[in-house]
């Protein structure tokens, strides 16, 4: 069977898909890279805040969640990259690529948000145990200075 | 505030229990049990500052202290936990008499009295 140019129908959807994949590829790696740099950059201040000035350790961490993060997403896009469907046209090719780079932009999102979460939490923690945190209740009652600890 | 002294009734198993527990835990800030010197019901933690906190914000404050707790303390201190972690700490309190049995006698075993 061929279609209304003299190409073989099915070689015709194979070249829709395989262009598909292609700028799939592409697109959702870019955007991966883009994000986690982004990440990597912005989120190291507080890294270094929460591990109270100490720049080695901070980065330590910084180049480890930045490696989980670049193997959850590619593992994401290569895991999607298969699709099912029939390939017909531009139209069709197009609405395949919106859907599979709209998944990955929503798997990165939720990435994003767990990674800035993490980089908070590691702040507040060290917050909450810096030596002139105040103590979370009021004291309900003041001996004074002088009987303290009698 | 540099330390906390906790002053609990070594008349009570689970006081006595609890006061090990907490020697053994990482500390933030140093934590020194002491037996309270008269009968009391309340727990009573004093800072080296002369601040007192008793009862259900005692307890918070010597979790607070430790390092490993202290999140839960900030948490059991919020608004949203602080009345129910008030209410439980009352009820081992209430319940200490029991708790101290199953734990085995205290080291002075006249415990008719508690916490």
């Amino acid at each position: 069977m061929f279609n209304n140019q003299g190409v073989p129908v099915d070689a015709a959807q194979n070249q829709y898909v395989l262009v598909s994949y292609a700028i799939y590829l592409v697109l959702s790696i870019a955007v991966t890279i883009w994000v986690a740099r982004t990440l990597h950059k912005n989120g190291r201040a507080f890294l270094v805040d929460a591990f109270h000035g100490q720049e080695t350790l901070a980065d330590s961490v910084n180049h480890l969640l930045l490696v989980g993060f670049y193997l959850v997403n590619l593992g994401w896009i290569v895991m999607t990259l298969r699709t099912s469907h029939e390939v017909w046209s531009t139209r069709g090719a197009v609405e395949l690529l919106s859907d599979k780079v709209g998944t990955v932009l929503f798997v990165l999102r939720l990435m994003h948000l767990f990674n800035v979460f993490l980089f908070s939490r590691f702040r507040r923690r060290a917050l909450e145990r810096a030596v002139n945190a105040p103590p979370p209740l009021p004291p309900t009652a003041f001996f004074g200075p002088q009987t303290a600890g009698q | 505030m540099t330390r906390l002294t906790v002053f609990y009734d070594a008349r009570c198993g689970l006081c006595c229990a609890l006061r090990e527990w907490i020697g053994r835990q990482r500390m933030l800030i140093p934590v020194e049990c002491r037996p309270s010197p008269r009968p009391t019901d309340e727990l009573l933690v004093v800072a080296d500052t002369g601040e007192a906190w008793s009862d259900g914000s005692a307890w918070v404050m010597v979790l607070w202290a430790l390092a490993e707790y202290r999140h839960l303390a900030n948490r059991l201190a919020s608004p949203a936990c602080l009345p129910l972690a008030r209410r439980t700490f009352a009820l081992l309190s209430k319940y200490r008499g029991s708790l101290s049995c199953s734990l085995g006698p205290a080291p002075e075993a006249a415990s008719d009295h508690g916490l």
